[in-house]
C-alpha cells in the first residue's frame, strides 16, 4: 500500500482532515489500523506543511472504543507533528472506558492536551469560530 | 386397648412430658378409660401439648418471615450502600464534588472511577474535586486508587482537585515515594472550591442582611 | 425440548406474580426462543442479564436468589457451555479482528470499563505477536464455574522468546520503538497473567472475571 504522497491533493488516509480558519480537524477512524495510523500522521504532517498559519489541531478520538498503547503512541506522535509546525495538539471526545484503561497502562499523553467538547477545545487553543450573524 | 395400671399411665405422661422438653410436641398421651384424677392429668398434658405445638408452629412461622424481611432489609441496605458509596454532588454549573466515605477497596474504586467518568461527561463539567477526608484507612494502594481516579478525569479534559490530605498523611505518602505531584492537592474542600469559583470567574459576595 | 423463555418463566412464577412474570417475559431478547439445551455461556448469561434487567423494571426489590434460581433453572445445576474462538495473528489488521473479536465476546459479561480493559488487553499481546514473532494464534474463551464468569486470552506463538521479562513486567524496560510497554500494559489491565517464554515460542495466559451477582447488579 503506497503512503500518502505528500503535497498531494487528495487524503488516502482514512482519516478525514478538515480545516476551519485556523484550525484543523481530524476525525480518528474507529478501527486504528497500522496502516491507517501512519496515513493520519503524514496526512497531517502533509497538511500542515502545505497550509500557512494552522495554530490549532483538534484530534477527535469519539469513534475509538479502544486505544492500546500502539494507538497512543500514534495520537502522541501526531501532536509531536503539530507542535513542530506550531500547532498545538487537542484529542477531544475520549471515551470514559477508554481514560481509565490509558490511566491503568500507565500511559500519560504527555503534552497531548483534552477537552470534553469541540467548544472547550477550541477554547483550549484560544481560536474562535465565528458566525456572520455575530 | 387394654386398661394401663397407673404406673404405666403416668410413665406415659413423663415420656410425653420429656419429649416435649426435646421439642417434640407431636407426641400424645394415650387416655384412660375410666375418669379418674390420672384421666384429668392425662387430657390436661394433652392439652398442653396441643398449645405447645401450636406456640412452636407458630414460632417457626414468624422467624420464616423475620429472616425474609431481614434479607430484604438487608438487599434494601446494599441498594442504598451502593448509591451512597459515590455520591457526586453537582455544587455548581460544570463543577462536581466527590466526597468519599468510609474503606475503599479496589472494587469500590473501580465502581467509583466509572460514575464520576460518567458524570463528568454526562454533565461536561469543568471541574472536580474529590475529597477523601473521610476514607477511613488512606495507606499507599488506596491513595493510588484517587491519583490514578484524578488522572482519568483529567484526561476527560476536567481539572481535578483531591481535597482532604491532612499534612501526616501527606508526609507519609511522600516517605512512600508516591507521586502527588501530578494532581492538584489542597488541604480543604472549601479552599478548592474557592479556587474552582477564581478560575470560573465566579465571585461570591455578601449582601446586607 | 422446553424453550428458554418457558424455563425463564417457570422460575420467575416462584416469587414473582403471573402479570409480572408475563412482562418480564416479554422484555427478553430473541435468544429466549431458543431451546435451553443450545445456550452456551455466552448467550446464557445474555439471558440472565436481561432477566435481571426486567424484574427490576418491574419489581421493586428483586429476590437477591432470583438470577441463581434462574441459572439452576436453565442449566440443571451445571455450568453453562463454555465458547471459543482462535484467530491467527500476522498483520495489523489481524490486531483489529481480535479485539473486534473479544469485544463481541464480553460485550455484556464483564462491566463497560472490564469490557475495553480486556479488549485492550487482547489487543497488546496481538499486536506483540505480530511485531516480535510475526506470526501467532490468539485464542479467547469465555466459561464460568461457580457462578464466576472467566474470560480467558492465551497468545502463543513460535517466536524468540521474550528477553528481559522481569523488567517488561515492572514496566521499567522500554525498547528502541518504545512499545515495550504492551506486556506491562497487559498485566495491569488483566487480574491475572500467566507467561511461559524460551526460545521455542511464548504462551502467554490472561484472564478477567465477573461474578453472577455483579452481572445482576450492573444489569
Amino acid at each position: 500500500m503506497s503512503s500518502t504522497g505528500r503535497g498531494e491533493g487528495a487524503n488516502h488516509g482514512a482519516a478525514p482532515l478538515m480545516k476551519l480558519g485556523h484550525c484543523l480537524f481530524v476525525l480518528v477512524p474507529g478501527s486504528l489500523r497500522d496502516t491507517a495510523a501512519r496515513d493520519l500522521h503524514d496526512a497531517v504532517a502533509a497538511r500542515l506543511a502545505r497550509e500557512q498559519g494552522i495554530r490549532g489541531l483538534v484530534i477527535d478520538v469519539s469513534a475509538l472504543d479502544v486505544v492500546d498503547s500502539y494507538a497512543a503512541r500514534v495520537l502522541e506522535e501526531t501532536a509531536h507533528v503539530a507542535r513542530s509546525f506550531g500547532a498545538r495538539a487537542v484529542l477531544v471526545g475520549l471515551h470514559p472506558e477508554v481514560a481509565v484503561t490509558l490511566v491503568d497502562l500507565g500511559i500519560d499523553l504527555g503534552s497531548l492536551d483534552t477537552a470534553l467538547n469541540l467548544e472547550r477545545a477550541l477554547a483550549k487553543l484560544k481560536l474562535r469560530i465565528v458566525s456572520e450573524d455575530a | 386397648m387394654n386398661a394401663a395400671n397407673p404406673k404405666e399411665r403416668l410413665e406415659r405422661v413423663i415420656d410425653a412430658l420429656a419429649r416435649a422438653a426435646c421439642q417434640d410436641y407431636g407426641h400424645r398421651v394415650q387416655v384412660g378409660e375410666e375418669e379418674d384424677d390420672l384421666l384429668e392429668l392425662e387430657v390436661g398434658v394433652n392439652i398442653l401439648l396441643e398449645d405447645l405445638q401450636k406456640a412452636s408452629q407458630r414460632n417457626a412461622e414468624s422467624m420464616a418471615e423475620i429472616e425474609r424481611k431481614n434479607r430484604e432489609i438487608a438487599e434494601q441496605a446494599a441498594l442504598a450502600l451502593r448509591e451512597l458509596a459515590t455520591p457526586i454532588i453537582s455544587v455548581w454549573q460544570g463543577v462536581l464534588a466527590l466526597p468519599v466515605v468510609g474503606a475503599v477497596d479496589t472494587e469500590r474504586s473501580a465502581d467509583m472511577v466509572d460514575t464520576l467518568l460518567q458524570r463528568v461527561v454526562s454533565e461536561q463539567a469543568t471541574h472536580v474535586v474529590i475529597d477523601i477526608t473521610g476514607v477511613s484507612v488512606l495507606d499507599t494502594r488506596t491513595a493510588d486508587h484517587f491519583i490514578r481516579m484524578s488522572k482519568a478525569v483529567r484526561l476527560l479534559g476536567a481539572d481535578c482537585f483531591l481535597t482532604g490530605i491532612s499534612p501526616l498523611v501527606a508526609q507519609t505518602l511522600a516517605q512512600q515515594n508516591v507521586d502527588t505531584s501530578v494532581v492538584r492537592t489542597v488541604r480543604r474542600l472549601s479552599d478548592a472550591l474557592a479556587e474552582v469559583f477564581r478560575e470560573l470567574k465566579v465571585t461570591v459576595h455578601q449582601t446586607a442582611a | 425440548m422446553p424453550r428458554a423463555r418457558e424455563a425463564v418463566a417457570e422460575a420467575l412464577g416462584v416469587d414473582l406474580t403471573p402479570l409480572l412474570v408475563r412482562s418480564v417475559v416479554a422484555t427478553l431478547p430473541s435468544i429466549a426462543d431458543q431451546e435451553v439445551e443450545a445456550l452456551d455461556v455466552v448467550s446464557g448469561y445474555e439471558l440472565l442479564r436481561y432477566a435481571a434487567a426486567g424484574v427490576r423494571i418491574f419489581a421493586p426489590t428483586p429476590p437477591a436468589e432470583l438470577l441463581e434460581l434462574l441459572h439452576r433453572r436453565l442449566t440443571a445445576g451445571q455450568p453453562f457451555r463454555p465458547t471459543s474462538r482462535v484467530l491467527t495473528v500476522t498483520s495489523d489488521a489481524d490486531v483489529v479482528a481480535a479485539q473486534d473479536a473479544a469485544q463481541k465476546m464480553v460485550r455484556g459479561l464483564l462491566k463497560p470499563s472490564d469490557c475495553i480493559r480486556a479488549v485492550t488487553a487482547v489487543s497488546e499481546l496481538a499486536r506483540n505477536i505480530y511485531l516480535y514473532a510475526k506470526t501467532g494464534d490468539v485464542r479467547l474463551q469465555v466459561s464460568e464455574a461457580d457462578l464466576t464468569l472467566t474470560f480467558q486470552v492465551i497468545a502463543s506463538d513460535r517466536g524468540p522468546g521474550i528477553q528481559r521479562l522481569d523488567e517488561i513486567l515492572s514496566g521499567a524496560y522500554r525498547s528502541k520503538t518504545g512499545l515495550g510497554r504492551g506486556l506491562a500494559g497487559a498485566k495491569a489491565l488483566l487480574d491475572t497473567l500467566d507467561i511461559q517464554t524460551g526460545p521455542q515460542g511464548t504462551t502467554i495466559r490472561g484472564t478477567k472475571t465477573a461474578r453472577l451477582s455483579d452481572i445482576a447488579r450492573n444489569a
